[in-house]
């Protein structure tokens, strides 16, 4: 479905080059939750980021169904992009748009024979009565969902989420994992998560990558034992949890 | 002092019809002014945002030669560039002073320069995330405009024309030095040459409160616009 083969990226920088991804090659699997994980300045963001070609490698070659991203003119890197949502660590929300706006406008850029039913949507991210709201009036975990919801509307094959937790409080973060869970359980989609926080992985995914200092450290299967938690649970016995269990 | 008063009122209502005709003159000015402002002003700062460094249209000899361009037409003492203008106004309108429009040339071109800046600072103060966002969906340049820059800027767009158009009425005073007419000319021929101040003074109050009133309107729209 997506591969790296010796993918490499040097980063221009004032102490001279800098080289950010150091020579990956790795393959997911279709309909896959991967995880990449790493230190800030690992490269997590910038791997996640060729394919969808908002950075290219410096070498090396990064496939996504066969199609070799660097080969596409900017017509064709256009369309490609049709095939792929993207989720951010700050929502990346238009202000000036209300939510329902802002999960339409993937569908105002381009054609799709297929998308979702704006109510279908909204009901499945569980925002049914914030339709008319703004982005200033919606809580973080509430923005997150109006992301996943202007993710998905286009009926992607693939979901980038680059922190998709990584601005939210605990229980918040819980729900949004709830959420791409079930995504990946409703949806034929690949998923990719680049994340630091190990229990968002641990939750959520098949497959992790770990990455350190641009290099590759390993590939490991997600262990699914103790990986149950429970949504509903509240702030208050979360602090429990965490604060007297360790 | 009622005296006094009746006699100030007097004079008000013979001179509010040259007064009206010089307000007129203004308006003809200020509306080819905001139009050569939004008509061309807007994509040139438009443009230079765009090919400036990691942008869409990145191009540093159209960037730079604009920047240039719009540097030296602001930098240039307004005066001096009405008379340096005047061969070309002449050639192309006929006449160079003593009418309103040709008045305007030299008005529109500082007009673009003007609102062309603060267009482009208005766009260079979203967040990158926009521009992030409409490349992972693959927005067209077009799109990337319209669809994502001047939706999220338009508050500061509006606020900056307020601004400009401000400039504009300032501008349009100097005109009158050169035979453009307009209240600039009213107030030289009457506060200056002829020491009747009271007139004078009376187009000066008339002039602040338009601006009062443009500035509120401009604020007041761009914040009911604003929802972020």
């Amino acid at each position: 479905m997506i591969e790296f083969k010796n993918v490499s990226k040097i980063f221009a920088s004032k102490a001279g080059p800098l080289l950010a991804i150091d020579n990956i090659s790795l393959f997911i699997e279709k309909n896959e939750i991967f995880g990449i994980i790493g230190e800030s300045g690992a490269g997590k963001s910038t791997l996640l980021r060729f394919i969808n070609a908002l950075e290219t490698p410096s070498e090396g070659i990064v496939e996504v169904n066969g199609t070799n991203v660097a080969t596409l003119n900017n017509r064709e890197l256009r369309l490609f992009k049709k095939q792929i949502g993207m989720i951010f660590q700050q929502f990346n929300l238009l202000g000036n748009k209300t939510v329902e706006e802002n999960i339409l406008l993937p569908l105002e850029l381009h054609h799709y024979d297929d998308a979702l039913d704006i109510d279908q949507i909204l009901k499945f991210v569980g925002l049914e009565g914030k339709r008319n709201s703004y982005p200033s009036e919606l809580s973080g975990g509430q923005k997150q969902r109006v992301g996943i919801a202007r993710g998905l509307i286009t009926r992607p094959k693939i979901l980038l989420c680059d922190e998709p937790t990584s601005a939210l409080d605990e229980i918040t973060k819980r729900e949004i994992v709830d959420l791409l869970t079930r995504v990946s359980e409703t949806f034929e989609i690949t998923i990719l998560i680049v994340t630091h926080e190990l229990d968002v992985v641990k939750d959520l995914c098949n497959r992790v990558a770990i990455l350190d200092e641009g290099k590759l450290v390993d590939v490991l299967e997600v262990s699914r034992e103790m990986n149950a938690f429970q949504s509903d649970v509240s702030y208050q016995e979360l602090a429990r949890e965490v604060l007297l269990n360790e | 002092m009622s005296d006094a008063l009746q006699t100030y009122f007097q004079r008000v209502i013979d001179y509010a019809p040259s007064m009206i005709e010089s307000m007129g003159e203004t308006g003809i000015m200020m509306i080819f002014s905001t139009l050569a402002a939004i008509l061309l002003g807007l994509p040139l700062g438009t443009f230079i945002f765009l090919t400036s460094k990691n942008r869409p249209l990145e191009n540093k000899f159209w960037n730079q030669l604009m920047n240039i361009i719009v540097n030296i037409v602001r930098s240039f003492p307004f005066l001096l560039l009405v008379i340096v203008m005047q061969p070309l106004i002449r050639a192309t309108y006929g006449r160079a002073t003593g009418d309103p429009i040709a008045a305007s040339f030299p008005m529109m071109v500082i007009s673009i320069a003007l609102y062309a800046r603060f267009v482009e600072q208005s766009l260079l103060d979203l967040p990158k995330e926009i521009t992030e966002t409409a490349q992972a969906f693959g927005a067209t340049t077009p799109q990337y405009v319209f669809k994502f820059l001047f939706v999220e800027a338009r508050s500061s767009l509006i606020i900056g024309f307020t601004t400009a158009f401000v400039s504009f009425i300032s501008y349009s005073t100097i005109m009158g030095a050169i035979g453009g007419g307009g209240i600039g000319d009213f107030a030289i021929r009457y506060g200056y040459h002829r020491y009747e101040t009271d007139i004078m003074f009376t187009a000066i109050i008339i002039i602040i409160i338009f601006v009062q009133v443009f500035q509120w309107a401009g604020l007041k729209l761009a914040q009911k616009l604003d929802k972020k």
